[in-house]
């Protein structure tokens, strides 16, 4: 996974972003050595950065999911199993880290980041992750029981990858996030790679309530306008008589969501959560979308090694 | 194909045979004269997280042959051995009762006369997790 999304970056940005990564490293590594000695705040807490520690997990779900592109539907029963390996590792400031609530498939909604200074309530990180998910039009129409014309023969759409800088802050029972991220689609054959700003926030708040833990969550994502037209513009080249040229503009994304996790045993528990995503109204101009509104129901178990 | 396809079968069957097996790992130190039946369950609570209290109803039951009063005491041996009388039960051979389970340490439960204190059976109910405390903090999304 982390080979495609080197793959989307060109040897210009990915030594940019090594770079970067190396200064960030450099220039804090005797702040980190500090902090290791014991670094206090006003309050009385010293501020370390993530020891070793490592998590692997299984998980084993069932999704329902709306895709906003036209007229994709899941039609087997395994499009709606979810098998994923998720793998939790820090090291020094470095760490690793894939997302227990949606994992999809191994660690392709990981991320790779180094903790650039942890401070009491806030933390601020530059990560490298895949941010948005790329499509193959023709292998989408071979696993839909109908042809989907607006679809065929399109150009393939590879991921998105980014290197962002992140802020994050700490409340009792909650987090908030930003990410800033310098994003850039993969390129092939077909279709010219496309480069843009991406700024992804969430805020998530924790309730325990008796031995679950219940997290409502609302998150707000800004799209540069390359990167939308890279996904669902139309190029000259890709017109037919159902699909008309078409130049999106930059979008916005809106997440509401309720997950909850409750332990069956020391090595299993259960989780199930409901997202609901909004996107502009103007994303429906496209011929490849139908829908600026999705839902994503998953139910499921995670075994902890 | 057939192989991997076998090889996550046997890996999915090994992880639930490691699940099962710890799944009973319950403590029962009951230490019962013949002929008592002292019974709690569940003898475990698991909580998501390390340190966090876990929340049960236990059920208690006890039968002895001769009648008896008798009293049971909720004990966290962990704090100090602070000890709660939860209900008395005079001139009984049998009894039962529920009890509300909110604790982040393991507690015992003990039967004892209640004229003497003389301990007649005891049971500990485990608590355990599924992540251990760390440092870290989690900041995941849904999808």
């Amino acid at each position: 996974m982390f080979i495609k999304i080197l793959n989307l970056l060109t040897l210009k940005q990915l030594l940019t972003c090594l770079f970067t990564i190396s200064y960030f490293a450099v220039a804090t590594t005797s702040y980190a050595a500090q902090e290791n000695n014991n670094i206090t705040t006003n309050a009385s807490a010293p501020i370390i950065k993530d020891a070793f520690e490592w998590q692997f997990m299984l998980d084993f779900s069932a999704v329902s999911t709306q895709v906003i592109i036209a007229d994709v539907e899941q039609t087997e029963p395994w499009d709606y199993l979810q098998l994923g390996l998720l793998l939790d590792i820090s090291y020094k400031g470095f760490f690793l880290q894939t997302n227990s609530r949606r994992s999809a498939a191994a660690i392709g909604s990981g991320e790779l980041g180094y903790q650039i200074t942890v401070q009491k309530n806030w933390e601020l990180d530059v990560i490298l992750k895949a941010y948005i998910e790329g499509f193959d039009p023709a292998e989408i129409i071979k696993d839909q029981k109908e042809d989907i014309p607006q679809l065929a023969g399109l150009n393939e759409r590879e991921y998105t990858g980014g290197i962002a800088l992140r802020y994050s802050h700490f409340f009792d029972n909650a987090i908030f996030y930003i990410d800033v991220a310098s994003a850039h689609t993969g390129s092939n054959d077909q279709r010219d790679s496309a480069s843009g700003l991406i700024i992804d926030s969430f805020y998530s708040y924790l309730i325990p309530y008796r031995n679950w833990d219940i997290y409502l969550g609302a998150g707000l994502t800004y799209y540069d306008k390359a990167l939308v037209d890279y996904y669902i513009g139309i190029n000259p080249d890709e017109v037919t008589i159902n699909r008309p040229l078409y130049n999106a503009k930059s979008s916005f994304r809106g997440q509401l969501e309720v997950y909850a996790q409750h332990p069956l045993s020391q090595s299993w528990f259960f989780n199930a959560g409901l997202t609901q995503t909004f996107y502009f109204n103007s994303i429906k101009q496209s011929p490849l979308v139908d829908r600026n509104k999705s839902t994503q129901l998953m139910v499921g178990v995670l075994y902890v090694f | 194909m057939y192989s991997s396809v076998c090889k996550g079968i046997a890996l999915l069957v090994y992880i639930l045979l490691i699940s099962a097996t710890s799944s009973v790992k319950a403590e029962d130190n009951a230490a019962l004269p013949a002929s008592m039946a002292f019974s709690v369950q569940p003898q475990q609570c698991v909580t998501l997280r390390q340190g966090r209290d876990c929340f049960a109803t236990i059920t208690i039951q006890w039968q002895k042959p001769t009648v008896q009063d008798l009293c049971l005491y909720q004990i966290n041996t962990k704090q100090t051995n602070i000890q709660k009388q939860l209900i008395c039960w005079p001139k009984s051979n049998k009894g039962q009762t529920s009890v509300a389970f909110e604790s982040s340490d393991n507690l015992t439960y003990q039967l004892r006369t209640l004229k003497d204190q003389k301990l007649i059976a005891e049971a500990q109910v485990v608590v355990s997790w599924v992540h251990k405390n760390t440092k870290k903090r989690r900041r995941w999304r849904l999808f």
